[in-house]
């Protein structure tokens, strides 16, 4: 009887000696940030020519969710020419490979942000639940639920040579909604990250992406003094619009906390 | 005149741990239906997580073995497991056996035998009816939660338990919203013996329907946010109907036995569950226009099967070796689809699925014993299981589009072995291997492709102990190697394959009967469930979730004379079931709540009259039936969480069920 209870006993802790105590992953707090952006206070140059420099930049945007689904957009790498053509303004377009799927949510954050200022350096957001895992794509909304109001406030100048427009800009979720019906911008790139604990998701708003195509040709004469509307029924607020909702705009970036 | 009597002896054990049951310890505690009776196996462990009706989800030695995917189930002899259910590969539903005909239960870890096929990864577990009530019982019941149940029985006078008839009608209106069942089931079974042929004809038919409140999210729970009785969706639930015919004849002579039997099962299920709530739509984005995830399954399947086997014995090396060859075939045919409903009017707004399955399994058996020594006996053999698919599927991605038919065979060998040493009177050694297979879901198998198994290699070695029917002990450690695993995905909340898995354990079992009117049957298990290779998402020794850690459970019985009343004997009757499911890994590295459950029987018998009352809950524990993490939004409105979250079914409160039953 001795001999068979001490094979037993051998038998069980030969069989549990790899023994783990816990399941894959685990569950994480990201803290969401709106990082400082020195286009916001220092003048930019977009694709038409126009130096803008802004006055006012604010925007209200949540929820945010962090996917582990891989962005659409394929870039090759630029060559002389691409460079050149860039600098001179012209830049290629980029690739569109498929409909972006998100796949499983990493992370979020919920609580939508009224009018934060894109100007005013790094702006925390309350924090938001998520797990570990590959994490490569992002998408937010701008706004709340409520079409009309003003998601985004924007002012500033563009000059061109001697040709000078004052502006203001406000657009409504109304103004931004896709096929779904909704002001989502879905599938931004998140510099591909595996989370493995907790720390600070990053968000950078490349805001000459939003001017990028802007005409500001089309506006009444104006100046920062006394500047005009861009409304709604504006070429050039349709192009400012495009420029907002488009993913690339947007890049997210996660580091994780010291320990 | 001259009589045959032929004695079965129960059949050697394949393993230290194998277990069988019988009514004492079964109707020791209330049991509402067979698949709660399975509880009472050592290391097993169930829970009802949508409905009085739907079947029950099985958890078994670290296995979570969802609706039946790892545990082969029998009743009578008739497979219970389905094959490529919509639901769920396997998926066993016993509710259309009454807990009064169950006359005993047989659990078999591991894969130890030549008879165990599809199915019986973790093991097997099979079910033998009787009834040995002579004459007429008449019992009726009423309970808390507008529970009602009538049963009425018979068993001639004079004939084996094994012949009877049983009829039951139940409802409830359930614990809270939208639990309401009602279920009906005949059952009945004759067993003749002329000269040394032996026939057996068993046959039932079942139907039942049921609500389903669904999940919560534990957190609307914790904070009070919702009630914890609430459901966030009334249109779940579902039908389910199940209606089978076996015949066996058995011949058994001095030096060979031989047994045939067919059998016939018509089934069908319909359930209609939302465990994601506006899940599918939120993910779209914005909130106009969600559809609800309310999804409909379908199934309806006609088996046919037969089983066949030759005995010899003193064919081989002494007179007690055996040589056995055996035969199995079992055939389905099985309609099958799943849509989502309208969120207005219940229309089916997409189908998933619309299929039509053929599955055959076509096996053959060698099972010899070999008695290398007075003390030293070697079991064992192999097993060819040929198994050959067909699917027609008429939806892909969720559009109807012509059949296009895809075929796929495949074959697989397990060879068993146990050694079974008598090391002192009533004290047996065994060690056991056994390889195993589950058979993989039709629909997901693409034309022309070999079958691909799950193969499963089990080891145990133990010892049991057995002093005549007064004391029954065993223990064992066992270890469970799957080639592939199913794992329950929180992210695309379904099974998903995983890495190869493995489970290593050891299971403890004591039966006592030191009196002739009492009964102890108490059991502890402990598995450690790991992955064993890693992939992109698991890494080596991580827990596989869900699974409880240790399962408890114990049975005590006390029935016998208790005084007399005018001359006549008063019988009375007292049992306590103690379960205990502790350290159930979650995802993420969490743990789910511990259960801890307590149920009690009484009852006294005068004459033709037994009075009883059965409490289940009995400490009235605040307990979780059911634990899922997965993502879900059950808000048309609100900005949805898409982070996957902890999801619970909420456990019957304490119930109270009073009977009266007449024996005539």
């Amino acid at each position: 009887m001795k001999y068979v209870l001490s094979l037993l006993f051998i038998g069980l802790v030969a069989s549990c000696s790899d023994a783990s105590d816990a399941t894959a992953g685990a569950r994480v707090t990201l803290r969401t940030r709106i990082d400082g952006m020195p286009e916001a206070a220092a003048p930019f140059v977009n694709a038409k020519g126009w130096s803008v420099t802004l006055s006012e930049a604010k925007v209200s945007a949540g929820p945010f969710y962090y996917f582990d689904g891989s962005v659409l957009l394929a870039h090759r790498s630029p060559s002389g020419r691409d460079r050149l053509l860039e600098a001179l303004g012209i830049r290629s377009a980029w690739a569109h490979p498929g409909h972006y799927i998100a796949g499983a949510a990493r992370g979020e954050m919920l609580t939508p942000i009224n009018d934060i200022d894109l100007r005013s350096g790094v702006v925390a957001l309350p924090p938001g639940a998520g797990v570990t895992g590959t994490v490569r794509s992002a998408t937010f909304t701008f706004g709340e639920s409520d079409l009309t109001r003003d998601v985004i406030r924007l002012a500033g100048v563009a000059t061109k040579g001697l040709t000078q427009r004052g502006f203001t800009v406000k657009v409504k979720q109304g103004d931004m909604l896709n096929a779904s019906g909704n002001a989502r911008v879905e599938g931004c790139p998140f510099v591909e990250t595996n989370v493995t604990q907790g720390g600070v998701v990053s968000v950078h708003v490349a805001l000459p992406v939003w001017f990028d195509q802007v005409e500001f040709q089309e506006l009444p004469e104006s100046s920062a003094q006394v500047p005009v509307a861009i409304t709604a029924e504006m070429v050039a607020h349709n192009a400012l619009v495009r420029g907002i909702k488009a993913s690339d705009g947007y890049l997210f970036k996660f580091t994780k906390d010291m320990p | 005149m001259e009589r045959t009597v032929t004695v079965h002896a129960p059949a050697p054990a394949r393993s230290a741990s194998e277990v069988t049951r019988t009514a004492d310890v079964l109707s020791a505690t209330p049991h509402k239906t067979a698949s709660d009776m399975m509880a009472v196996v050592p290391g097993l462990s169930v829970t009802q997580h949508s409905g009085e009706g739907k079947a029950h989800q099985i958890f078994y030695r670290g296995f979570d073995a969802e609706h039946g995917q790892d545990l082969a189930i029998s009743v009578a002899g008739i497979p219970v497991n389905e094959v490529s259910n919509i639901h769920g590969q396997g998926y066993a539903d016993v509710h259309f056996v009454m807990p009064e005909v169950v006359h005993s239960i047989k659990a078999s870890p591991g894969s130890y035998a030549p008879q165990q096929g599809d199915f019986a990864v973790a093991g097997s577990l099979s079910m033998q009816l009787g009834y040995d009530e002579p004459g007429l019982t008449a019992k009726t019941s009423l309970g808390s939660f507008g529970a009602r149940r009538s049963l009425l029985a018979f068993h001639p006078e004079g004939e084996p338990a094994q012949t009877f008839a049983a009829f039951e009608a139940y409802s409830t209106d359930g614990f809270g919203p939208n639990r309401a069942a009602s279920r009906g089931s005949v059952v009945a079974q004759i067993q003749k013996a002329a000269g040394p042929v032996q026939l057996r004809a068993f046959g039932s038919a079942y139907a039942g329907r049921f609500d389903s409140p669904g999940v919560l999210r534990a957190d609307d729970i914790e904070s009070g946010r919702i009630e914890r009785w609430a459901t966030l969706d009334p249109k779940q639930g579902g039908s389910s109907d199940r209606t089978q015919l076996l015949v066996e004849l058995v011949q058994d002579r001095d030096n060979a036995r031989w047994q045939l039997a067919a059998y016939g099962v018509l089934r069908s299920l319909a359930l209609r569950q939302n465990f994601t709530g506006y899940f599918v739509d939120s993910q779209r984005g914005g909130t106009a226009g969600r559809n609800s995830d309310n999804t409909q399954q379908l199934q309806d399947a006609t088996t046919l099967g037969l089983d066949a086997s030759y005995l010899r014995r003193g064919a081989l090396f002494s007179a007690r070796d055996t040589v056995e060859f055996g035969i199995s075939a079992r055939v389905d045919r099985i309609t099958q689809s799943q849509r989502r409903l309208s969120e207005v009017n219940d229309a089916p707004i997409a189908t998933w699925v619309d299929a039509e399955l053929r599955a055959s399994d076509i096996a053959g058996y060698v099972d010899a014993s070999v008695h290398a020594s007075k003390a030293l006996v070697f079991r064992g053999g192999v097993r060819g299981d040929v198994l050959g698919y067909a699917a027609r599927d008429q939806a892909r991605q969720g559009v109807e589009q012509p059949a296009q038919e895809r075929s796929t065979q495949g074959m697989r060998l397990g060879k068993k072995l146990t050694a079974d040493l008598l090391a002192a009177p009533g004290l047996h050694v065994l060690a056991s291997y056994g390889e195993g297979f589950r058979s993989p879901q039709v629909r997901s198998l693409s034309n022309g492709e070999t079958t691909p198994f799950t193969e499963v290699q089990s080891a145990e070695l133990g010892a049991r102990y057995s002093a005549g029917n007064r004391v029954q002990c065993a223990l064992a450690v066992f270890r469970t190697q799957l080639s592939q695993d199913l794992v329950f995905d929180s992210l695309t909340a379904r099974n998903e394959r995983t890495p190869s898995t493995l489970r290593t354990g050891v299971a403890a079992d004591v039966v006592l009967r030191p009196r002739s009117w009492l009964t102890l049957a108490t059991s502890a298990t402990y598995t450690h469930a790991a992955f064993s290779e890693s992939d992109a998402t698991r890494r080596v020794g991580e827990l596989l979730p869900y699974v409880p850690q240790w399962v408890v459970r114990s049975d005590m019985r006390a029935s016998g004379e208790v005084t007399q009343l005018r001359g006549r004997a008063v019988r009375g009757h007292v049992g306590l079931g103690l379960s205990a499911l502790l350290r159930r890994p979650m995802p993420y590295g969490e743990f789910g709540r511990d259960v801890f459950l307590a149920s009690a029987r009484v009852g006294a018998r005068l004459g033709a009259i037994e009075l009883g009352v059965d409490v289940t809950n009995l400490l009235g524990a605040d307990w979780y039936d059911g634990q899922f993490v997965f993502a879900s939004n059950f808000s048309r409105t609100a900005v949805p969480s898409l982070v996957p979250a902890s999801h619970v079914t909420v456990g019957e409160p304490r119930a109270v069920m009073g009977s009266v039953t007449l024996f005539l």
